[in-house]
């Protein structure tokens, strides 16, 4: 039987398909039995979630440094 | 002067490029914006903090040389990573030296939340925002997930990037970063397990 600490460990290979049968199984298995681990898998995919959903939320800042580089590239390409 | 511009009113990549291809500075500004830190932050796993800036933005000049290549096979945004991965590359061999990679991501071990026999040390509790959107709605999550984002250590930050918001596969991964599979695995999971224990931390004490 799987520990608590070894699912924290295998969580992202688990949410990432990435175990073998037989480990997935006994992953399941584990998570059927305790809930804490049950809570904490559905914390790391919402975790997971909000990260994929943060840069649409965010506003993009173009402050003078942004400008200054977009300024040299864009002289550079009209070298070109 | 800094502005805002919100990320719905993004143009696409084809747009992008052809902004930039006709030279239109505004296509600069949001380009750079939107992919130098990305950028800069694949150099530094790559190189390290030393090289990364210059590095980032020779890949720009490179990017900015080869633009009518561009062919939207990829987005721009991995475009720009596999350039500046690549520039990275070819810079550390010059260097012919390790340079300080990452160098905490071994010993950065978080704090042991399970008891000796191996159990959670604390219960793990249902979060009360529980969705995504609830979640970021949340300005002070929502800042706390994006600062400790910024402050991951640059290797893990990158895979965390690239997998998760770009959606490459772990081999490719492993390709751009020059790293091996079982490490991408441990640094995608140190990146995740951050973020999630500083949102347990703020749900705990809500």
């Amino acid at each position: 039987m799987l520990k608590c600490r070894e699912i924290e460990q295998m969580a992202s290979d688990y949410l990432n398909k990435d175990l073998s049968f037989q480990q997935r199984m006994a992953f399941k298995m584990h998570l059927f039995l305790c809930h804490n681990c049950r809570n904490y898998i559905r914390q790391l995919k919402t975790t997971i979630s909000s990260v994929q959903l943060m840069p649409a939320k965010q506003s993009v800042v173009i402050d003078d440094k942004v400008k200054d580089l977009a300024k040299q590239l864009r002289e550079h390409a009209s070298k070109q | 002067m800094t502005d805002q511009l919100q990320r719905q009113d993004f143009i696409n990549d084809a747009a992008l490029v052809e902004g930039m291809l006709d030279g239109d500075s505004a296509s600069f500004e949001m380009a750079v914006a939107l992919y130098h830190p990305t950028m800069v932050n694949i150099a530094k796993a790559i190189i390290g903090e030393a090289f990364a800036e210059e590095i980032a933005q020779d890949a720009w000049i490179s990017a900015i040389r080869s633009l009518t290549e561009f062919a939207g096979r990829s987005s721009l945004r991995t475009w720009l990573i596999q350039i500046t991965a690549n520039a990275a590359k070819t810079r550390l061999r010059r260097e012919k030296r390790q340079v300080s990679l990452d160098e905490n991501w071994q010993t950065n071990e978080m704090e042991d939340r399970f008891d000796h026999s191996g159990h959670w040390g604390e219960p793990v509790s249902q979060w009360d925002l529980e969705t995504p959107e609830a979640i970021l709605a949340n300005s002070e999550l929502s800042d706390i997930i994006s600062q400790t984002f910024e402050q991951l250590p640059p290797q893990q930050q990158a895979v965390l990037t690239l997998y998760d918001l770009e959606g490459e596969s772990m081999s490719d991964i492993c390709n751009i970063l020059d790293i091996s599979a079982s490490n991408a695995r441990v640094l995608l999971h140190r990146a995740r397990s951050t973020i999630q224990q500083k949102i347990a931390q703020y749900q705990d004490h809500f």
